[in-house]
């Protein structure tokens, strides 16, 4: 009995630790690649590493959130208004990153007509690309629970 | 681990879907199937809602009879 019977209290905060750790590697390596990009600016090729393993990870989560599972699409506002919002949000992170970034590099040269056209099409391509990204996204989450929605219907009342 | 056919006629004889269950209890209804097709093993205290829901004691539904 005690071999087969793991402490789950030392598993659990075991699992619990390895999360918080590659959370915290995952903030620590957006921080490296935002401060090479736009602070230090230098070339792709010095923070290509970062790059591809922050944007792998994150791939290799959702990829293994959506063959668990797991349902993204969960809550309340859930459909299209769920996506618009999340790209909305997205568009003005990406916006603010970059307008500052920008700002910081050529503040100096820019009318402030030039700045406001250069940041509404930012926001604009930003929202729109997170857009497509949360479709997808969208797309593949529902397509999973459709198909484990299935399984269940059939097994639902099956005793045996 | 066996499948819990205890829990599952439990269920059908409440009249309640796994999707029923499962919004008593706080989880999704794949988790409900897991746990009677025997693939997922509930924690204490999510057995102890489930029991609630069904109106089932513990011994009910999650005591294993020896062979």
């Amino acid at each position: 009995m005690r071999d087969l019977i793991q402490d789950e209290r030392t598993t659990g905060q075991k699992r619990k630790i390895a999360s918080e750790t590659c959370s915290l590697l995952l903030l620590a390596l957006l921080i490296a690649i935002l401060y090479q990009q736009y602070v230090l600016n230098v070339p792709f090729a010095n923070y290509a590493a970062e790059f591809i393993c922050f944007f792998g990870a994150c791939c290799y989560l959702l990829i293994r959130n959506i063959t668990s599972g797991i349902d993204l699409f969960s809550r309340k506002t859930t459909g299209v208004k769920y996506v618009l919002i999340s790209s909305i949000i997205s568009g003005l992170a990406i916006c603010t990153v970059t307008g500052i970034a920008n700002y910081a590099r050529y503040g100096d040269n820019a009318t402030p007509g030039i700045w406001l056209m250069t940041l509404a099409i930012t926001f604009f391509c930003g929202t729109a690309a997170a857009f497509l990204g949360f479709s997808i996204l969208y797309y593949l989450n529902k397509k999973r629970q459709a198909a484990i929605e299935e399984e269940l219907n059939k097994e639902e009342d099956d005793i045996g | 681990m066996k499948k819990n056919i205890k829990m599952k006629i439990a269920r059908i004889e409440r009249d309640m879907k796994q999707e029923d269950l499962a919004k008593a209890v706080g989880v999704t209804r794949q988790t409900i199937g897991l746990i009677e097709a025997g693939k997922y093993n509930p924690s204490l205290k999510l057995c102890i809602a489930i029991c609630k829901a069904l109106g089932k004691t513990l011994d009910e539904l999650f005591w294993e009879e020896t062979p």
